[in-house]
């Protein structure tokens, strides 16, 4: 059955097998919840902390709700690292991040799925290879490029490197591929030459998955910590984990300070994941399902 | 089409690809292939920057199998993935095949939950755990007081580490396990189930005699995954046990360790370049021989 559109993974079909007995259900949903509750607990502790004050924190036995309720944690929020520039960094970055993959990852996925040229395996096979590698294995190499190309301590190579990425590539190809080649070809015989029909037939054909994409770039980009760690030096260049991290005073317990700026770099990207569950599902299923 | 005659059409088309492709692949030559080239090539080398680099052949990779710190590390790596690996991967599997079945409550509810812990960035779960399993006022430790027993160290007794560390780590991706697992299980088609039934199989036995066997892809993906994810641990362990090599509260216990943090140590921090690349290579080797050994089992016959 050929639907038109995007066909995500559809998300709707269930198991229905014989139902158990009344007691493994029981267990099985107590299982569930006890899962549930053991990720909820650190969100929750962090939270309720952020609105401690630290005399509070530091009681033994701890309690989960505050004493009091305070807001110094917040207003001191500043202390380490310069609150609204950090966040507003984070915010570009991942903004330039996204729109970048979005573009090349969507082109080169464009170009996996619907030509035969030559190279074309080996390209794949390449970079499917470099897929296992993980970032951390190329720290040194990639920090001494950025030396030389002059670039520490700036906000270029967090933002370059991260279009390179496999896993959007193979993304969108998978979602390229499953484009009707008839519309493709009606557009070429029309006179559309391979540019056009990119921009204005695949993508907005393929909006959903972009959607998606865009979404995890962005996460991905506002959560990444290692690489700002590793080459940013000056404060007023932080991203907000950075910030995070360096927030700690070592001297002066302020683990309510840490925890409220914990709670606003998390409180953005929690929204949007309320917000977009749906297509966050979808993708990171479809991603799933060897294509 | 006239032989011999390509029009400038045709042309365009056949060029097509080759554009769309240029700037992923400028960027990848330069940031994701040169990389990984130029530690291969590090690690036949001693370099610290102020002396010239020196090709060394296999000193370093001698000079590793007799250290010490890299045979604990690599025990670290592999006490760490018996910790981690088959919690978060069973434990993945069994809510994804929970979560899958329609007499469940809540479902999009608990599946949502679940999912958190992605959205949260490391910074900020290494600090609530360090929190949660602080020592003086962690709940951890109240918990532990409230059944009757003592406080314990949750963070710098070298076996705890490891378990807190563990925790972590499950807590940390037992949510995309689930999701993996998750489209796996919703590939398996009705017949299976069907005729299990019809065989009188009991739930249990379906579990084990249809579900795990269609999940064998599945499943080999995220062994793989998992495993290199284990050894390559960095930013969890640097956030809940570890300090960066200029700091000084925490003793270097390198309980935690993982091979590629003790290859970040040995770069950035004794500035060993050479000896870190080595490291790291040896970490792509282990993980290629790992990958092909769980190949195996996922290969026997169907």
């Amino acid at each position: 059955m050929m639907r038109s559109g995007i066909p995500g993974a559809e998300y709707a079909h269930y198991r229905n097998p014989t139902v158990p007995r009344p007691w493994s259900m029981a267990a099985a949903q107590i299982f569930l919840l006890a899962v549930a509750a053991a990720v909820l607990l650190p969100m929750i502790w962090m939270f309720s902390s952020s609105f401690k004050t630290i005399n509070d924190i530091m009681r033994f036995p701890p309690t989960i709700w505050p004493r009091q309720y305070t807001f110094q944690a917040y207003l001191r929020l500043s202390e380490a690292a310069p609150i609204t520039l950090t966040v507003f960094n984070s915010l570009y970055i991942a903004i330039l991040v996204t729109l970048g993959v979005l573009l090349f990852s969507s082109a080169a996925g464009f170009a996996l799925a619907r030509y035969r040229f030559r190279g074309r395996a080996l390209f794949l096979g390449t970079v499917l290879m470099l897929l296992m590698v993980p970032g951390v294995v190329t720290l040194f190499p990639m920090y001494w490029i950025f030396v030389r190309l002059g670039w520490i301590d700036t906000h270029i190579p967090l933002i370059v490197p991260g279009l390179t990425g496999a896993y959007p590539v193979f993304f969108m190809r998978q979602y390229m591929k499953k484009l009707p080649d008839e519309i493709l070809e009606s557009a070429r015989i029309d006179g559309c030459s391979e540019y056009r029909i990119f921009w204005s037939i695949a993508l907005p054909m393929i909006m959903p998955a972009l959607v998606t994409l865009a979404i995890f770039t962005f996460m991905g980009s506002w959560n990444s910590f290692l690489w700002p760690w590793i080459l940013i030096k000056s404060k007023h260049l932080y991203t907000l984990p950075l910030a995070l991290y360096n927030t700690e005073d070592p001297l002066v317990p302020n683990f309510n300070v840490v925890m409220a700026t914990s709670g606003i770099s998390v409180l953005p990207l929690l929204l949007i994941f309320a917000a977009f569950h749906r297509s966050f599902l979808q993708g990171q299923m479809a991603g799933a399902i060897k294509g | 089409m006239p032989p011999g005659r390509i029009s400038s059409y045709q042309r365009s088309i056949r060029i097509a690809p080759y554009v769309f492709l240029t700037p992923f692949t400028i960027l990848s030559v330069c940031f994701s292939l040169y990389p990984v080239v130029f530690t291969f090539v590090l690690a036949f080398a001693k370099w610290d920057i102020v002396n010239p680099l020196q090709f060394v052949s296999l000193r370093n990779f001698v000079r590793l199998f007799q250290d010490p710190l890299f045979w604990m590390v690599l025990g670290n790596g592999i006490i760490l993935w018996f910790m981690q690996v088959p919690f978060t991967m069973f434990g993945g599997l069994t809510v994804a095949y929970l979560l899958n079945q329609t007499w469940i409550r809540w479902r999009a509810g608990i599946r949502a939950v679940v999912l958190i812990p992605y959205v949260v960035n490391i910074v900020a779960v290494g600090f609530v755990f360090r929190l949660i399993y602080n020592t003086n006022y962690g709940i951890a430790n109240a918990f532990l007081q409230a059944i009757g027993l003592g406080k314990v160290e949750w963070l710098t007794d070298m076996a705890l580490a490891r378990f807190s560390l563990s925790s972590m780590v499950i807590w940390l991706y037992l949510g995309t396990n689930m999701l993996v697992c998750l489209a796996g299980l919703q590939q398996i088609p009705e017949e299976l189930y069907e005729a299990a039934a019809i065989d009188g199989a009991s739930r249990i036995k379906t579990f084990f005699r249809v579900v795990i066997p269609s999940m064998r892809q599945v499943l080999l993906l995220l062994g793989i995954t998992s495993t290199v994810g284990t050894f390559s641990l960095f930013a969890e362990p640097l956030v809940l046990t570890e300090r960066a090599v200029s700091t000084f509260s925490f003793p270097d216990l390198h309980a935690t360790d993982s091979l590629l943090f003790y290859a970040y140590r040995a770069s950035f921090g004794s500035l060993k370049f050479g000896y870190g690349a080595a490291i790291s290579v040896v970490f792509l080797l282990l993980m290629v021989v790992l990958a092909l050994i769980q190949f195996r089992p996922a290969r026997r016959g169907e």
